[in-house]
This record gives C-alpha cells, sequence and structure tokens, in this order.
C-alpha cells in the first residue's frame, strides 16, 4: 500500500541540475531531516480541524454512552447498562440491525458494480458521451425532499409508473411501500437512481488509465474481454476499493429515505439503524442510548472497514 | 510610587466603566420568535408583531419561522445546546419535559400580576400548561378539536340514502352508514366511508370514546389494555378488513395526500367521512368552497353504557410558547408580555391569539373567540365545532410519554396487519409501557 | 482497426442500453418538472396526470415571491466556496501528505481519518453545536466554512489519495532526483495530472455544499437572513395545518438542479482520456 520512495542518498543533490527555485524556504524542504517531517506539514490542516471539531464531538459519544443522558436533563453514569439493554431488552435493535444488513448486502454490491459498468460503457467512444454521462448522474442532484414525493408516486401501488411497467409485463401490481416483505426492495430500487456518483468517480480514474496500453495489448492480440479483466480492472481496483469503502461506510447509515418515506414502516420493516439512533436521540430524547447505539455502529463499521482493507492487499493494485 | 499611581488609576476607570457599563439602561430588547406558523401565516403574524412593537418601544421581535422538517434537532439542540430563542413555540410534550428540568420559566407570577382570567380559556386547553403547580405557557392555537369531531359530505349521504342532517353518533351507526357508502373494487378503494384510522393514535382517539383510558387517575398504571381497550381495537380492525379489506389498502389509498391540501380525497368526493384537526376549516375555505359539509361530534361505543363522545387534547401538538431560563428581567418581561399578546389577548381591534385564529378559520382556545358572529359566517356548523371543543378531555402527560406512544404504535400496527391478536399486542405494548413508567417513576422518587 | 459487422452490433447495443438507461433514470427527474407546471389543484388530480393542464410556467416566478431566493443564492454560494476551495486545495495538499509522503503513524492516522466518517451525526451534533457555541460561532457562516476550508472532509482526502497513490512514480521521481521539494511535486506535477480527479471533487462539493440543509439549520437556522437554497425548500414543505405547495417544490428543486448540471457539463471537458497522460511520453 505505500509507494516506493526514492533514495534518499541519492537525492541529496542541492548542487545538481535545478528544477525548483533555490530558496532557503525550499531548502528545508528539501533538506534530508525534513523528509520525515514534512507530511505531517501536509496533513496539518485537517490535523487541526479533526483536533478542533471531530475529536471531542466522537469522544463524547463514547462518554455519554455510559450516562443516561436525556439531552436536558442532568446525566448519571451508568456503566454498560445501555448496551445491556441494547443487546437483551431491545427488540427494535435486533430488527434494525436485520435491516440494515439487509440493505447493505444488497445494495452495495449492485451499487459499486452497476457504477462501474456504466462508467465502462460511458467511457467507450459513443457520440454524445457528455450528454449521456449528464443524463445518468441528473438523478442524483434531485433534493432529497422533492426526490422523496417523487418516488412515493413511482412506488404508488395502483398508479405508479413502476407497477404500470410491470402491469404490461403481466405482473400483479405489487405494493412497494404498504407491505413489509417488499418496503426494502423499494428502497434498494432506489438507491440504484444515485449512482451517477459512483459512476464520475470511476470515470476520472479511467482517465488515468493510458491508451497506449490498450493499444499494446490489442497489438498483442488481445480481444475487449480480456483487455478489461487484465488491464481495466487491475488498474481500477484503487478506485473500485474507495467505492467500496465509501459504500459500505455510508449503506450502514442508511437513513435518509426511510426517515422521509416511510418513517421506518410499514411495522418496522424500514426501521434502518440510523434511523432508530434519531428516534432514540430525538424523540425520545434517550441521547445516553442513542450514544451507545452509535459507538456500536462505529466500531462494527470500522472492524469491517480494517477487514477489508487488509483483504485489499491482496487485490488492490497501486502500480 | 508613579507606578502605584498608575496602576490605582487605571483600577479606578476600569471599574468607573465596569459600573457606567452595568448601570446605562437597555436600549433595545431583541427577542427571538421561533414557530411554525409558516406560508399565509406568516403575514398575519406579521399583522400582530407590528401593533406590538409600537406598543412596546424598545422592543423588538424576529419572527424566525422555521421549517417544519428535522424540527426536533433544530428545537433540541438549540435548548440543550444553550442558545435558544427568547420565545419558542413548543409543543406540550416539550414544554412537561423543559419544565421539569428548569430549562424554562414558569409566567404564573406575570400572570397574576397582570391579573389574567384564566378561566377564559377552555378547560383542557389551559390545564395542559401547568407542570408542578406553575404555569408555563398559554395556548395558541387549540390542543382540543384534534379527535373530538367528525366533518361528513352531506351530498354523497343524501345520494346514497342516508339522513344529511343525522349523521352517525355511535360506533354501530357509523358502520352502518359505511355499509351504505363504502365502494371497494378489490384492493382498490373507491370511495372511502370513513377514515377511521389505524394508527397508535386513532386507537387512543377511539379508546376514549368507549370509556378507556391511557393511564391510571394516579399517573402510575398505563390502562389501555383494559377490555375497552381489546374491544376498541378489534372493531377497529374489523372495520378495516371489511371496509378497506386490510390495512394495506388503506396506506395505498392515503399514500397521495397530505391532509392539508387539494389533494384530500374528502375534498376530492373520494371520502365521505372525514377525521381531520381543526385546521380543516381553513382548508375546505380555500379548496372545497362548494362542498355541503356537516360537522359532528366522534362516535362513541353504544354498546358500553358508560362511553360517551370525547376528544383528547392534545394528542399529537398542544403548542404553548416558553421563554428559557437566563434572560434579564425586562426581556423575560417583554417575551411574557408577547406571549401574553398571542395568546389571551383580545378584543376589538386586538390583534392577538383570538384574531390570529379568526383569519384562518380555526377556533381558538379563548371561549369567548369563538363565539364571535364571523365563525358562524364562515361556517354553518360552527356549533357543532364548539361542541366538539367542550367535549374534549385533557390528555395526561408525563415525560416518557414519546415511548409509550411509541409503543402503542408499534403494536397496534402488528395488530393491524394481523401478526398479533388485539389482546396480545396490547398487552405486550401495556407490558414495556408500564417497565418504562415504572423506572420513570423511581427515578424521581 | 476493421469495423466488422459484429462491431457494429456492439455499438447499437450499447447505444440502445444507453438511451434505455438514460429515458429510466430520467423518469424521477421528468416527474418533478410534470409536478413543477401544475397548478395547486391539478395536483390532486386522481389518478396523476402526466400532462399538467393549463401549463402553469408562473410557478417558476412565484417561487421568488415566496422566498427570496436570491439572497439565499448568494448565500449559498458563500458556503459553496470554501466547499470547493476547501475541497481541491486544501483537500488535495491532505491527501497527497497521505498519499506520496513518509511519516511516522501515516497509516494510523489514515485510518482515523477514515474513522471520522463513521460516526453518526446524531451524537455528535449537540457537542458540535456547544463547541461552535464556545467559539460564538453560532448563526455565522463559520461552521460551515471554516472546517470546510481547513480540510475536514474524509470523503474528498480518501478519494484523492487513491487517485494520487495510483500516479505513476516516474514523474515524480525524476522531480525528486532534481531537487523539488515535496511542495512543488504536488503544486506542479501531481495537481496537473489529477485534473479528473479534482473535477470531480469539485463537482461533488458544489453540489454537496447547495444542498446542505442539516448544518445551516443547526448552525445557522436562528438567523433567516443566513438561509440557503435547501432551506428555502422547506418552506413549500408539507406542516401541520399548513398548506403543502408541492409545485413551487418542485420548481425550485428543478432550479436547483440547473447550476451543478452546468459545472458538471463544464467540468466533463476534464474527463478526456489521454490529456492527463501526455508527460509520459518520451
Amino acid at each position: 500500500m505505500s509507494a516506493p520512495v526514492p533514495d534518499q542518498r541519492t537525492g541529496n543533490r542541492l548542487g545538481g541540475v535545478a528544477s525548483a527555485p533555490r530558496t532557503a524556504f525550499s531548502s528545508w524542504f528539501t533538506g534530508m531531516q525534513a523528509e520525515k517531517y514534512i507530511g505531517y506539514v501536509f496533513v496539518a490542516p485537517w490535523v487541526i480541524a479533526f483536533l478542533c471539531f471531530e475529536l471531542i464531538p466522537t469522544a463524547a459519544a463514547f462518554f455519554f454512552s455510559l450516562t443516561d443522558w436525556s439531552v436536558v436533563g442532568q446525566w448519571n453514569f451508568i456503566g454498560f447498562a445501555n448496551y445491556i439493554e441494547m443487546f437483551t431488552r431491545d427488540r427494535l435493535f435486533a430488527r434494525s440491525v436485520g435491516n440494515t444488513l439487509y440493505y447493505v448486502v444488497f445494495a452495495v454490491p449492485l451499487n459499486v458494480t452497476m457504477a462501474f459498468l456504466l462508467a465502462l460503457l460511458l467511457n467507450a467512444k459513443v457520440r454524445g458521451q457528455t450528454f449521456f454521462r449528464t443524463m445518468f448522474y441528473l438523478p442524483a442532484l434531485i433534493p432529497s425532499v422533492a426526490g422523496a414525493i417523487v418516488w412515493i408516486w413511482i412506488f404508488d401501488t395502483n398508479n405508479g409508473i413502476l407497477n404500470f411497467f410491470l402491469s404490461q409485463l403481466g405482473i400483479e401490481p405489487i405494493r412497494w411501500l404498504s407491505s413489509p416483505q417488499w418496503s426494502k426492495p423499494a428502497l434498494i430500487i432506489m438507491s440504484l437512481w444515485s449512482i451517477g456518483a459512483g459512476m464520475v468517480i470511476y470515470l476520472a480514474g479511467l482517465q488515468n488509465i493510458s491508451e497506449e496500453l490498450y493499444e499494446a495489448a490489442e497489438v498483442d492480440g488481445a480481444n475487449p474481454l480480456q483487455r478489461l479483466i487484465h488491464i481495466t480492472i487491475p488498474l481500477m481496483t484503487p478506485t473500485i476499493f474507495f467505492n467500496l469503502i465509501l459504500g459500505i461506510i455510508s449503506s450502514f447509515q442508511v437513513f435518509n429515505s426511510a426517515f422521509i418515506m416511510t418513517g421506518g414502516g410499514p411495522v418496522n420493516s424500514t426501521l434502518f439503524y440510523m434511523l432508530h439512533i434519531y428516534e432514540q436521540a430525538f424523540t425520545h430524547w434517550k441521547m445516553g442510548y442513542a450514544s451507545a447505539l452509535s459507538v456500536v455502529l462505529f466500531l462494527f463499521v470500522l472492524v469491517l472497514t480494517l477487514i477489508v482493507n487488509r483483504t485489499s492487499k491482496r487485490w488492490v493494485f497501486y502500480g | 510610587m508613579r507606578k502605584l499611581q498608575i496602576v490605582l488609576l487605571v483600577s479606578l476607570l476600569v471599574g468607573l466603566l465596569g459600573i457606567v457599563g452595568t448601570v446605562a439602561p437597555q436600549e433595545e430588547i431583541v427577542l427571538d420568535f421561533w414557530n411554525w406558523w409558516g406560508v399565509q401565516r406568516e403575514p398575519l403574524m406579521q399583522e400582530i408583531i407590528g401593533p406590538f412593537q409600537e406598543e412596546h418601544p424598545g422592543v423588538t421581535i424576529n419572527n424566525v419561522v422555521q421549517g417544519w422538517d428535522r424540527r426536533a434537532e433544530v428545537v433540541l439542540t438549540a435548548m440543550a445546546g444553550g442558545e435558544p430563542p427568547e420565545i419558542m413555540m413548543a409543543t406540550r410534550a416539550e414544554i412537561v419535559r423543559f419544565a421539569a428540568e428548569g430549562l424554562i420559566v414558569p409566567i404564573t407570577k406575570y400572570v397574576e400580576e397582570d391579573g389574567l382570567d384564566l378561566s377564559a380559556f377552555y378547560p383542557s386547553e389551559i390545564e395542559t400548561m401547568w407542570w408542578n403547580g406553575e404555569l408555563y405557557s398559554m395556548p395558541m392555537p387549540t390542543a382540543g378539536g384534534e379527535t373530538s369531531f367528525y366533518v361528513y359530505n352531506k351530498t354523497l349521504f343524501a345520494e346514497h340514502g342516508l339522513d344529511p342532517e343525522n349523521p352517525p353518533a355511535t360506533w354501530q351507526e357509523l358502520w352502518a352508514a359505511s355499509e351504505v357508502l363504502n365502494q371497494r373494487s378489490g384492493n382498490v378503494i373507491d370511495l372511502m366511508a370513513a377514515d377511521i384510522g389505524v394508527s397508535g393514535n386513532a386507537f387512543l382517539s377511539w379508546l376514549y370514546t368507549n370509556n378507556g383510558a391511557l393511564y391510571s387517575e394516579d399517573l402510575r398504571s398505563v390502562t389501555f389494555n383494559s377490555p375497552e381497550g381489546v374491544e376498541t381495537l378489534q372493531w377497529m380492525y374489523d372495520y378495516v378488513q371489511t371496509f378497506y379489506g386490510g390495512v394495506e389498502n388503506h396506506i395505498d389509498f392515503m399514500a397521495q395526500t397530505t391532509g392539508e391540501s387539494a389533494e384530500n380525497p374528502l375534498f376530492q368526493g373520494r371520502q365521505a367521512i372525514q377525521f381531520p384537526n381543526v385546521s380543516i376549516f381553513g382548508h375546505l375555505a380555500t379548496f372545497a368552497p362548494d362542498l355541503d359539509y356537516g360537522v359532528a361530534l366522534r362516535p362513541y361505543n353504544a354498546d358500553n353504557p358508560d362511553a360517551r363522545s370525547q376528544g383528547i387534547a392534545p394528542l399529537g401538538f398542544g403548542w404553548g410558547y416558553v421563554i428559557p431560563a437566563g434572560l434579564s428581567p425586562e426581556a423575560e418581561r417583554a417575551a411574557y408580555d408577547f406571549v401574553r399578546r398571542i395568546t389571551y389577548d383580545m378584543g376589538e381591534d386586538v390583534k392577538g391569539g383570538c384574531w390570529f385564529m379568526q383569519e384562518q378559520a380555526r377556533p381558538s382556545p379563548l371561549i369567548a373567540c369563538n363565539e364571535d358572529p364571523v365563525f358562524y359566517e364562515l361556517n354553518p356548523n360552527w356549533d357543532n365545532v364548539k361542541a366538539a371543543l367542550e367535549a374534549d378531555i385533557a390528555l395526561p402527560i408525563v415525560p416518557p410519554q414519546s415511548q409509550i406512544q411509541s409503543f402503542i404504535t408499534e403494536y397496534v400496527d402488528l395488530a393491524m396487519f394481523g401478526e398479533l391478536s388485539p389482546q396480545e399486542a396490547l398487552d405486550l405494548a401495556a407490558e414495556e409501557s408500564q417497565a418504562v413508567l415504572d423506572a420513570y417513576w423511581s427515578s424521581i422518587e | 482497426m476493421s469495423k466488422t459487422p459484429a462491431f457494429h452490433l456492439g455499438q447499437i447495443l450499447t447505444y440502445f442500453i444507453l438511451i434505455a438507461g438514460s429515458i429510466t433514470a430520467l423518469i424521477p427527474l421528468g416527474w418533478s418538472i410534470s409536478t413543477s407546471l401544475k397548478t395547486i389543484d391539478q395536483l390532486a388530480v386522481w389518478p396523476p396526470q402526466w400532462i399538467p393542464n393549463p401549463v402553469a410556467w408562473n410557478n417558476y416566478i412565484d417561487v421568488f415571491q415566496q422566498i427570496p431566493v436570491l439572497q439565499y443564492f448568494g448565500n449559498t454560494m458563500v458556503i459553496v466556496t470554501a466547499w470547493v476551495v476547501g475541497g481541491v486545495v486544501t483537500c488535495s495538499f491532505v491527501a497527497y501528505g497521505f498519499a506520496r509522503t513518509q511519516f511516522k503513524g501515516r497509516d494510523t492516522l489514515f485510518l482515523i481519518l477514515l474513522s471520522t466518517l463513521m460516526m453518526p451525526y446524531v451524537v455528535r451534533l449537540i457537542p458540535l453545536f456547544m463547541i461552535y457555541k464556545e467559539l460564538g460561532w453560532i448563526n455565522t457562516f463559520l461552521p460551515v466554512t471554516v472546517p470546510q476550508l481547513l480540510g475536514r472532509n474524509a470523503f474528498y482526502i480518501f478519494l484523492l489519495r487513491q487517485f494520487f497513490i495510483g500516479l505513476p512514480h516516474e514523474l515524480t521521481d525524476a522531480a525528486r532526483i532534481d531537487g523539488c521539494s515535496h511542495f512543488g511535486i504536488w503544486w506542479r506535477i501531481v495537481l496537473p495530472l489529477s485534473k479528473p480527479a479534482l473535477a470531480t471533487v469539485a463537482v461533488f462539493a458544489f453540489q454537496a455544499a447547495w444542498d446542505d440543509f442539516l448544518a445551516p439549520l443547526v448552525y445557522m437556522g436562528g438567523n433567516p437572513d443566513l438561509r440557503t437554497l435547501a432551506l428555502g425548500l422547506f418552506a413549500f414543505r408539507a406542516a401541520p395545518g399548513q398548506v403543502a405547495m408541492t409545485h413551487l417544490l418542485m420548481a425550485m428543486s428543478v432550479m436547483m438542479i440547473i447550476p451543478i448540471l452546468l459545472i458538471f457539463a463544464f467540468g466533463q471537458r476534464y474527463f478526456i482520456q489521454g490529456v492527463t497522460m501526455s508527460g509520459l511520453k518520451g
């Protein structure tokens, strides 16, 4: 995962061919000692932001998970009582975990692969490339409040356009948002309309694969499929890795669609984990308990990310 | 010595400036007023603020209208984070919790100073604003009128052979009328006779018309899983199965509507009976001015000799206006004055809470306000609306209310979807609610 | 390359998929536009109709009368600028540090960076609010601009870091040997090579800032003069007792899409293959 750095011993050539201005300032930047510390300078802005705006709120979440803080009241230490309640008495905890896993297992692979396929399609030399790319990116741009209204109409059991198409194929109307069986699939389908963002990221990655590599492969007699498997995909693995990690992190926190469109229903079939946290925090004012729920989510996603990261050493190719 | 003299002089100057600073009179009091009176109500509020500012020179009211979405985050963050507005529109549940934690100030002393007569309000309205012996706000709009009445389409009644002047008064009459009115083809409801509701809130509304109650008198136990409660839920379930063909069909029917707009099926003639809240009259005037409608009280269970028509106030909201702790005495007084203006003040040429409600064709929590002839002009059914408000009783609220209501909602849902019997559902909900209630009482004792 | 009949078939199939896919992708937007051109009682027509009759073009004008769109636009642009500058400049700066420099604890720090994406906002909201309150930033633009300018956006840093790592080392190695500082490499070599990624970050940052409503709502909500376009949408939403002006909501949403669309279409020129790799030849 780390890029090899040029040999320091040969790098120190202050008297050599110059391509950078020779000021005392830049000399400091190029000195051998500086090499160890220059990285800190680069990450400094983010570190400052982290210390000021991230560290304390995140630590507060851990801290309050051990209390019974009710947002506007005095809080008392209750040790791990919140965690015990979560795993033994909170039925909705188990429910929300199940709902979220269902969503993640389907949404992440679908989104990651479909965005990739779309990017491949739109990277080929077709006319109107810009036009088509814009068309596919558009759905992701609709503000969520407006989008929710539109999708409620699309999924309407009796008059929605989705059931209309299905009826042309002879399929009975599906109760997308009014039955517990279909509500999650409905939200997963809805998430596919936002693959434009992932597509854009893949397109950016695809630009970096040199034409020369493809030309050389063609000369060697490779057909399009072989070029895909042996050139495109390996060189795209860093981007795929990115979309995969981000897909995991964000789908475990799926919230907006359920919040606006279904409110967690029907019968808590779309009660996702984030929605459960939200309700505990802002409806019932059990911020201590919500913190404990958040800590559990945080640790779970962290561990999962670490695992994916570890396996990435085997399949991500950093050239 | 010279140094010491300089130091003394400087400290003296600083001290003097400090005294001058605190003694100098407050020139301007600026009060941020967070409320949810948006769209067509905002100019009305401005018309109240204008004269108020003229009568109170030096006081400026900022009318900050918030969006409804994500209200919880905005309100809680402001209160918990320590940057609340000087006057905030809050639900009764929030008022109870803020008061219990000392985040808002009681206005009892100001009310007594001004000599206000609180019996000017309906009892169920003002009762909800007290906590622990102190008054924290006054109501505007009504908490009542949320569950106590229904509106029906007289034309549809006549077309189907029902007497438009004699609408259903009991569960049994409602069922009979529905048999005549309801039209359903398979899973699609073409004409909905009545929307009795399928949620936990609907259950509570009907519970009280069967002489049931949410809590015991002393608020120590939940009593909604009494035989009356089970009977109520069973009746609701049977109705849903018979007339909607299942709760899913009800959800589908309601999917496209928000109630407060032209999409309301009552306005479109696809629904005969609706159980709305009092804001419906303004919307009827706007979107369906030609609809010939009547108003009647929520039906009660005739099989239960103790049952009668009554509504509960509030079920959802019960708005009041609270003042946070920590304001200067002048600001607090000014804030109270404004709260009084938008709730209590009424009279000829006075633009206050009463006038605000009249402009929206909504009843006011002030009894005398609802006597105004202008209401009768706008709404020939006005006597029935007043009767509905009088039929409301105050729903007691304890701090863990939201959790108890969410348990009821969850289990009523399960019963409606047929996954649990009404008895099982209510017993399970009662079990969990009782646990939460017990935890609350033991924490303060 | 010889054009065999099979090749033509592949092209036809591609176009077919693209066109069919575009139409499908456009359904939500199509319905939004259709609703935006309806009058308020037309919203109630049952069953819902695609073509409004009459077509209410004036909705787009009415929006401007209901809310101060230009003021909101100005406010939004302040936030957008901070996000875009922070993303393109600061985040790429930080990403370079993670991708191309060596320092102790680099990978652990990167993991910490990733982990900041994993703690739900719900429980961080109030503590963060209190921090801003202590700083006196509540009801100003500062909470929604300063952190972004400092690069507090792990998403973009991660994206750019992946991109930078994938860049070939020959160029940067050559520059190092010539004595170029890391800063110089970042500014003169890596940035120009990363135009697609930077364009992506710019477009994403623009869109995120444009549509963000939670942070402005919570941190600036007390000051209506600072409201953004996304908050302006709320005025048209349904609230208890309030008329839902869905047609205006849709009109405003459609209008809000246009600037991002333009930025995206404009940024496409950075997505042309071949331009970026020319430095490797020879």
